[in-house]
């Protein structure tokens, strides 16, 4: 069972995400509201996965998504984000992002973005 | 930047708050040392920090030495963590991570020899040893230049991974995150430029290389001998390399290296099966969103499986996000895998239509082109140009302060002093404008063949012209209008220029026309984008923002029609829905608008259903220097960006009547006005007297209103970071300034103003 660190400043998203992966048999491990917070969680948890949005307070998720490369450049970290950014979803796959998610989430989308990136080797 | 809050409140010369940073030593008393400014960016390493960090490493050092002692381990070991948890604190509050990195590791380290979970041995000391090597490298580097260096820690880390994950401690069982990072073996080849007296200096460089990122075990020729006594004729090494970088990493890393000519990479023991060329075209559905995205993602898994040749669309292309309109993207690949292992490789992705693999190139192979870009400059030259920058700002602001003395004691030799100064302060302003400066036009220029291709894909023919002066403005800006221009020329081929038989029908030339005209307008400069398409219809606009529930109806009515131009450039109108049917604009506008707004610029657009559309757009030439207008206001000054204003005038305050809004009467025509009052003070009383700004805004003329215009000068623009109380937020705010060295003043987007007032009766 795969691993997982959600990580979103809205509280909905994260509940939304929790229940959609607990249900498709994820184990969530954690969850931050923050770049910097998912940066301690990655270190302390060491996710198989981390699906983290893009924009948020307090570091944000392209800048996350780089500490956490830094630490582990074999991090599988997958970006949230909503149809009109695409510039920087671009931004964060030239960072080394895995994959991607669009908002609204669908169920499917997520899980199948999810098995495809644990399946690189 | 710090910036006290007590300031704004206390304005500087009341203000007591000592300053931290700016020496006020040596200005013989005059003027209140109270200073509060504090550089941003340029040169924000304090030498307090580094000697700080400096000390932390000497203790850290010393105790390391303690740590032989094996009776006092746990007390030296948490003696340490602290002082590396301080380093890391102050690493990772000053942004540099590596160091922070470094210094976590030794906490965790010692962590778990303290919790008896890791022995204390040569392999662990000598990891120790290796992150305080590098953490002392860190702060070298820091207290020098003002970065870490390029030192890496990547080969420690991976090494204090595995052996934490290897190792059984005597206590607790090992926490199970340290799960063995993977290491892989390849067999490399390089071959190196022809051979020239540098190529010992290269092939020392790829061993050491090679060495911070996993290990080598063994090479023909051997690079050691090779070092020891280079060996005429050899250019190329092959070697047997152990990494935990992927295999496209790892070549990438060798290929960047000084005087490689190229790089082949290999699983270790992998047969050497013959290599072939195939055409992978992927398709994408139509609805499908981020698709340039995708097909990045795509062409990374590809770029593992052998190498790609070319793109088409290109890379630059597809990271600007564009995808030509069949939704289609094609590489070819050179690889030894099999067609079925590319085509399900690729077909792992959501959101295809098509996948097909076939032997043969992509055809239409189209020079490379690269995307326009001010031109490259060294990182270096780059932060140094930055600094001197910053330092002729910080010069303006000293030049200031001395006018400002001058007021005081009239002294004729300080007045001398204050002319040569401002003198030599413009010479090096020109010199620096210069260096920091791109032609703007010949950055315009590099889109016509972007825009031609675009149309192509479209089935229509357009035209590109560039006309007007030659300006030169600030790399940044011209970055900045770079992403601009895509936007806007995009969205006049997509949206505006109509299809060959269209404007055949409406009795134009079948092939469109988009002029892009250049002007220096006083202190700023102009760029006009029109095209001669189907123009954008208000009354279309009008519809589609009623239906976004952007507007009332009883709003849109009154609405003139530049004023309803401006609505596309409203977050809600650039959706993507808007921008797929044909008679919608609003392409990432609102994008376009924050960018140019960041620039202390301004954007609007002017149309002609049937004939085209004109999007006009201003930026000064400058980044931080920006022509202002001065204004009081309740007896505070605040700074105005001059861009948009085109006139002053002065009237009676009964000449301002409230209907609803604040309108006065400017050349015979009633038009609305805004009390700066209103927005920074509520409490200021404004005069009998009244002075405006008359403001261009994308609807029409307005009027800002202010107690006294004292003066229009160039002012030197600090970024405002979440300074200002909340409730100052609602006031359009671009940065901050220092007038007369020492007094902090708010700068206002005057333009912006109107936008939020007008904004907020469209709610």
């Amino acid at each position: 069972m795969a691993s997982v660190l959600i990580v979103d400043d809205v509280l909905f998203a994260r509940i939304i995400l929790r229940k959609l992966l607990s249900e498709a048999g994820y184990d969530v491990v954690g969850e931050a509201s923050n770049g910097r917070e998912a940066v301690e969680k990655y270190l302390s948890l060491r996710p198989d996965v981390v699906i983290m949005d893009i924009i948020m307070p307090d570091m944000d998720g392209i800048k996350a998504l780089k500490e956490i490369l830094e630490i582990d450049p074999k991090a599988k970290v997958i970006m949230v984000t909503s149809v009109d950014h695409e510039k920087r979803v671009i931004e964060c796959i030239e960072a080394g992002a895995k994959g991607y998610i669009v908002k609204p989430f669908e169920s499917s989308q997520v899980i199948n973005e999810i098995e495809r990136v644990l399946s690189e080797a | 930047m710090r910036l006290s809050a007590c300031c704004r409140k206390h304005r500087a010369g009341r203000c007591r708050v000592a300053a931290s940073s700016v020496s006020t030593e040596g200005q013989g008393g005059k003027g209140p040392a109270g200073l509060t400014y504090r550089g941003v960016g340029a040169v924000p390493y304090e030498g307090q920090m580094v000697e700080e960090l400096q000390e932390k490493v000497e203790e850290l050092r010393a105790l390391f030495g303690e740590l032989k002692n094996a009776s006092r381990v746990d007390e030296v070991a948490e003696e340490m963590m602290r002082a590396a948890h301080t380093i890391k604190g102050t690493a990772s509050l000053a942004g540099f991570s590596k160091l922070s990195q470094a210094a976590h590791w030794v906490e965790t380290l010692l962590e778990l020899v303290k919790d008896g979970r890791l022995e204390l041995d040569d392999e662990v000391r000598s990891l120790l040893e290796g992150f305080l090597d590098s953490i002392e490298d860190f702060v070298r580097s820091i207290s020098i230049d003002g970065t870490e260096g390029s030192g890496s820690i990547e080969y420690l880390i991976a090494k204090a991974t595995s052996l934490i994950a290897g190792r059984k401690g005597k206590g607790a069982p090992l926490p199970d995150f340290f799960r063995k990072r993977p290491v892989y073996r390849y067999t490399v080849k390089v071959t190196f430029d022809s051979i020239s007296d540098k190529l010992p200096a290269w092939v020392f460089s790829l061993a050491r290389t090679l060495g911070s990122l996993g290990r080598i075990l063994s090479s023909t020729p051997d690079i050691e001998g090779f070092l020891k006594k280079p060996e005429k004729g050899v250019n190329s090494f092959t070697l047997e390399v152990e990494s935990w970088l992927d295999r496209e990493n790892l070549r990438k890393r060798l290929a960047a290296l000084e005087g490689v000519r190229e790089v082949e990479v290999d699983e270790y023991g992998r047969e050497r099966t013959e290599k072939k060329t195939y055409k992978v075209a992927v398709v994408f559905r139509e609805e499908f969103p981020l698709k340039a995205a995708r097909a990045l993602l795509i062409l990374k898994d590809l770029k593992n499986l052998g190498e790609v040749l070319s793109v088409s669309p290109s890379e630059e292309e597809l990271r600007e996000g564009i995808l030509n309109a069949a939704s289609e993207f094609e590489v070819s690949l050179l690889t030894d895998k099999k067609p079925e292992e590319i085509e399900a490789a690729v077909k792992r992705h959501p959101g295809l239509k098509d996948v097909r693999v076939a032997e043969g190139k992509v055809e239409t192979q189209k020079p490379a082109r690269h995307r326009p870009r001010p031109p490259m400059v060294s990182r270096r030259e780059e932060k140094n140009l930055d600094r001197l920058m910053y330092l002729l700002e910080e010069l303006f602001f000293v030049s200031d302060w001395t006018k400002e003395a001058l007021k005081e004691c009239k002294s004729p030799e300080l007045g001398e002093v204050s002319k040569r100064l401002d003198e030599l302060l413009s010479k090096m302003r020109g010199i620096l404008f210069d260096m920091r400066t791109v032609s703007m036009r010949s950055i315009v220029e590099e889109f016509e063949p972007l825009v031609s291709r675009l149309a192509k894909e479209l089935g229509k023919s357009v035209e590109m012209e560039v006309e007007g002066e030659d300006l030169r403005v600030d790399r940044r800006i011209a970055a900045a209008l770079w992403e601009v221009l895509v936007h806007v020329l995009k969205n006049s081929v997509v949206h505006g220029i109509e299809k060959p038989e269209e404007r055949r029908k409406a009795g134009k030339a079948p092939v469109g026309k988009i002029t892009v005209r250049l002007l220096q307008k006083g202190d700023f400069v102009e760029l006009v984008v029109t095209d001669d398409g189907r123009g954008i219809d208000p009354e279309e606009i009008k519809r589609r923002a009623l239906e976004r529930g952007l507007l009332t109806r009883e709003r849109a009515e009154g609405l003139s029609d530049e004023q309803t131009l401006e609505l596309i450039f409203l977050p809600g109108m650039s959706t993507q829905e808007v921008a797929r049917e044909n008679s919608g604009r609003g392409l990432g506008l609102n994008v376009v608008r924050e960018v140019i707004r960041s620039l202390h610029g301004r954007i609007y657009v002017r149309s002609e259903v049937g004939k085209g559309a004109s999007f006009i757009i201003q930026v000064p030439f400058e980044l931080s220097i920006i022509p202002a207008y001065i204004v009081e206001v309740g007896g505070e000054e605040y700074a105005v960006s001059a861009i948009g204003v085109t006139g002053t005038i002065s009237l009676n305050r009964e000449e301002v009547r409230k209907v609803g809004a604040y309108i006065t009467v400017l050349n015979g025509r009633p038009v609305p006005a805004v009390l700066l009052h209103d927005l920074v003070d509520f409490t200021a009383i404004p005069p009998e007297k009244l002075e405006g700004l008359v403001v261009e805004t994308g609807g029409g003329s307005a009027v800002l209103l202010v107690d006294r215009i004292v003066e229009r000068r160039d002012v030197v623009v600090r970024p405002l970071r979440a300074i200002l109380p909340r409730v100052e937020r609602n006031i359009p705010y671009t940065g901050v300034t220092l007038l007369g060295g020492r007094r902090v003043v708010p700068v206002i987007d005057g333009v912006a103003v109107f936008d939020l007032v007008l904004g907020g009766e469209r709610k």
